[in-house]
């Protein structure tokens, strides 16, 4: 009985403050914005994951192809969008299971599905506009692997306000540095016992905001210019950074607001 | 009304926990964690790292009835276990559905903070959700203590909704307040499926689905009781010095004609006993014709079927080995029991003779490197530069796979966790004939090396070329590997290279050992072997 008077007791000042005149207004209208549900976090992490794998294997593809852009002597490298498109959906099947072509009838959320739809388109036009710098005789071409990455990731956070980056602890272009929950994430993966390929994800109450750190591994075509010796400088003019085959190299980082 | 009869429960419980912690016991078990019943029949769920490693279980069940528990199946991936105490009378919770658990939803933890005798309520929200790897978790404001671990999570409707695991751990070392995780109780479905008649149909429909409505004034009052008379107190005793995989004797598979001898512990936790050269020569032969004996019968079976073995393939029968090394290096730890349905293997390393019939036949590609593939003295050789998916492209031409990292490994040590396909011996690792000494790209002709023949007669597995398997690479796959027929990670950047070279030292000459590399790779040491399923 006590109880029953406390919560009337409760309800009136509840009332009050929300400055309500009538008694009956039910309690969850004190919180009308309901949490974001489980499942929907599920859905958006499994969409992030896929976009940095996406992202990803496109840097992959681009990296593989990197002795071919640098050939001295030929013009047309024959890098064709279509070859493009045919290694990355090998790299992305490979690496998530997923096939772009029947992207469709794939076990993925319907908005995730417009959005690798959307990378792909972004990333086929990334290479379509760099044709040029592909197709003359260079000794080192401009379409390596980081940059591709920061266009890919600048077009499409234009087109869909969602946000992708590659960023690292110690990054060669500053607009890649970590915020705070990225450097959090990066410090982690950083120590040598971290689990790999383990992301790291969160959404908070407050925020409402998913965020993704997919962790990235130093390849045998990544110690060219990020490799030993420490200090000399690669083809791109920097100094090589000294890291080790297998080791973490930095993250892609994906931020989806979720909307409620 | 339900926040307020459940703050009411709070303040009793906590006054009572504190005036609990002036007369602690002091059992044979110690305090571990909390757990919640989740079938009357005496099913306890709780959280893995509780019962790890414990040599005895005891579950202390409302009213302070304890019992020995058995553990019943364990998800170490996701920080999870189940229980089985012999108990009546218990009253289980009802579960609820994580996927509809919402941020910012209110939440009761209940458990045994410091194994104290008094359970304990805190109430909290869902903070966030967080992912590290496979494991997803809520992150939970509320007042959570050592003790809590394993014990359950409740919404509001009184369902289960979580099992506590750890806190949110900083590289600072600070443990902050009010940052503990729970792990959604959606995981433990594989688990709770072990349990014969498991009501999954309940699963959402609130505590008093099954009961009926009763009145209003005392439903929150009897949900404050319920959600207490589901959960348990657990206590372990548990041996530090053990390994968390504690392995049966290696060769207690096999049938001893001299049940006298006693098996040496081979392998484990890097205390080999100093057994005598000529004894452990001994032993190993004798496995090793036990292993004939067993191929060489399973090999008549099928041939009174009218199966005739694949060309240049040998059998390995169904079974368990041991898998891993505690004294290799971190990757192959620990070392654990693994069964193998059977299969059939390549007795050679594909050679450059038979890829040139898959090249001209139009179905492969050629190697990167074509040097040593191109040489016609080397025809006989294991083809070399090839990557991991020109090798997995080969194995499924005529109908074959690549062999899973396990299947490699069994093949090649056989049962009784060897070191090397010959035995034990380091000298025959030493003394192995020098890269110098060889052909001009570094390999042999296939299947000349009669020395490192397997137990099972598969030639070449160590000293050759490093073979490419089918799995992925993970350091950490032992400690989660599955027991039966494993395929490795789901996902990784690497693939795993199996066998050391001539050229390499002892260590990586052992059958444990673990290479890997970028699957866009190819080498002049790397080349591959095809497997078939058994049935």
């Amino acid at each position: 009985m006590a109880s029953r008077l406390r919560w009337v007791a409760a309800a009136a000042v509840l009332a009050a403050m929300q400055g309500s005149v009538g008694e009956s207004a039910p309690p969850e209208r004190a919180r009308p914005d309901a949490g974001i549900a489980f499942q929907t976090i599920l859905d958006v992490e499994q969409t992030a994951r896929l976009l940095a794998i996406l992202l990803d294997s496109g840097r992959s593809v681009i990296n593989e192809n990197q002795p071919l852009f640098d050939d001295p002597v030929k013009v047309d490298k024959g890098f064709t969008l279509e070859a493009f498109q045919r290694q990355l959906a090998d790299m992305f099947r490979i690496r998530s299971g997923i096939d772009l072509a029947e992207l469709d009838s794939a076990r993925v959320p319907a908005a995730g599905k417009k959005w690798l739809k959307e990378l792909l388109e972004v990333s086929k036009d990334v290479v379509k506009d760099a044709q040029p710098d592909i197709n003359r005789p260079a000794t080192q071409s401009n379409l390596i692997p980081a940059v591709f990455g920061s266009r890919v990731a600048g077009r499409f956070t234009e087109r869909t306000g969602i946000r992708m980056k590659q960023t690292a602890l110690i990054p060669r272009n500053p607009a890649n540095a970590p915020d705070a929950v990225e450097r959090l994430s990066l410090e982690m993966f950083a120590v040598p016992d971290y689990p790999r390929e383990k992301a790291m994800s969160e959404v908070t109450a407050k925020s409402g905001i998913f965020r993704l750190m997919f962790p990235l591994y130093m390849t045998r075509q990544c110690l060219a210019c990020h490799g030993e010796p420490k200090g000399t400088l690669d083809k791109t003019g920097y100094p090589r950074e000294g890291l080790k085959l297998g080791q973490n190299a930095g993250a892609i980082s994906v931020v989806i607001p979720i909307s409620r | 009304m339900k926040r307020l009869a459940l703050s009411i429960g709070c303040v009793v419980v906590w006054t009572g926990a504190v005036l609990a912690a002036e007369r602690l016991p002091v059992p044979a078990e110690r305090p571990s964690g909390s757990g919640v019943i989740v079938h009357s029949d005496g099913y306890v769920l709780t959280a893995h790292h509780v019962v790890a490693n414990a040599r005895r279980v005891v579950v202390v069940t409302p009213g302070e009835y304890r019992a020995a528990a058995i553990v019943v199946s364990t998800d170490p991936e996701h920080d999870l276990a189940l229980l089985k105490v012999e108990t009546v009378g218990l009253t289980e919770a009802t579960l609820g559905h994580a996927g509809g658990v919402r941020l910012d939803q209110e939440v009761v933890a209940v458990g045994f903070p410091f194994g104290l005798r008094e359970v304990s309520m805190a109430r909290g929200r869902i903070a966030a959700v967080r992912t590290k790897g496979v494991q997803r978790v809520f992150q939970v404001d509320a007042a959570i203590n050592p003790g809590n671990s394993g014990g359950p999570l409740f919404n509001t409707q009184g369902e289960l909704i979580g099992i506590l695991t750890t806190k949110f751990s900083h590289p600072s070392g600070i443990v902050p307040e009010g940052m503990a995780f729970a792990v959604p109780v959606s995981y433990a479905t594989p688990m709770l499926a072990n349990i014969e008649d498991f009501d999954f149909t309940m699963v959402g429909r609130g505590h008093n689905a099954k009961k009926g409505k009763k009145g209003k004034g005392t439903e929150q009052e009897s949900l404050a009781a319920m959600v207490v008379r589901t959960t348990v107190r657990i206590e372990t005793a548990r041996s530090m010095d053990v390994p968390p995989t504690v392995m049966p004797s290696p060769a207690d598979s096999v049938k001893r004609p001299d049940p006298a001898g006693s098996p040496p512990t081979q392998g484990q936790a890097g205390t080999r006993p100093p057994v005598p050269p000529a004894a452990d020569h001994a032993l190993v032969q004798q496995v090793n014709e036990q292993l004939k004996v067993a191929q060489q019968e399973q090999l008549q079976r099928l041939a009174q079927q009218g199966i005739a073995p694949p060309e240049g393939m040998v059998l390995i029968p169904a079974g368990e080995f041991a898998m891993g090394a505690e004294d290799g290096l971190p990757d192959t730890r620990p070392m654990h029991r693994v069964y193998l349905s059977t299969y059939w293997l390549d007795r050679h390393e594909v050679t450059n003779r038979q890829y040139r019939q898959c090249v001209e036949s139009g179905g492969c590609a050629p190697p990167k490197d074509q040097s040593a593939y191109e040489d016609p003295t080397l025809a006989d050789h294991p083809v070399t530069n090839v990557t991991w998916a020109q090798a997995r492209h080969y194995c499924g031409w005529p109908g074959k796979r690549l062999p899973t990292e396990a299947e490699w490994e069994k093949a090649a040590r056989g049962i009784d966790g060897r070191l090397y396909p010959w035995g034990n011996s380091d000298e025959v690792a030493k003394a192995r004939p020098r890269p110098a000494e060889r052909t001009k790209n570094g390999t042999a002709p296939v299947g000349t090396m009669d020395f490192a023949r397997s137990p099972y007669g598969v030639a070449d597995l160590v000293m050759n070329v490093s073979e490419w398997v089918n799995d992925w690479y993970a350091e950490d796959f032992y400690r989660s590997s599955p027991g039966r027929d494993p395929q490795g990670p789901a996902r990784g950047s690497f693939r795993v290279l199996r066998g050391g070279e001539l050229s390499d030292r002892p260590l990586e000459l052992r059958a444990s050992y673990r290479g890997w590399d970028d699957m866009t790779y190819w080498g002049p040491s790397l080349g591959f072997r095809c497997a078939q399923d058994g049935s």
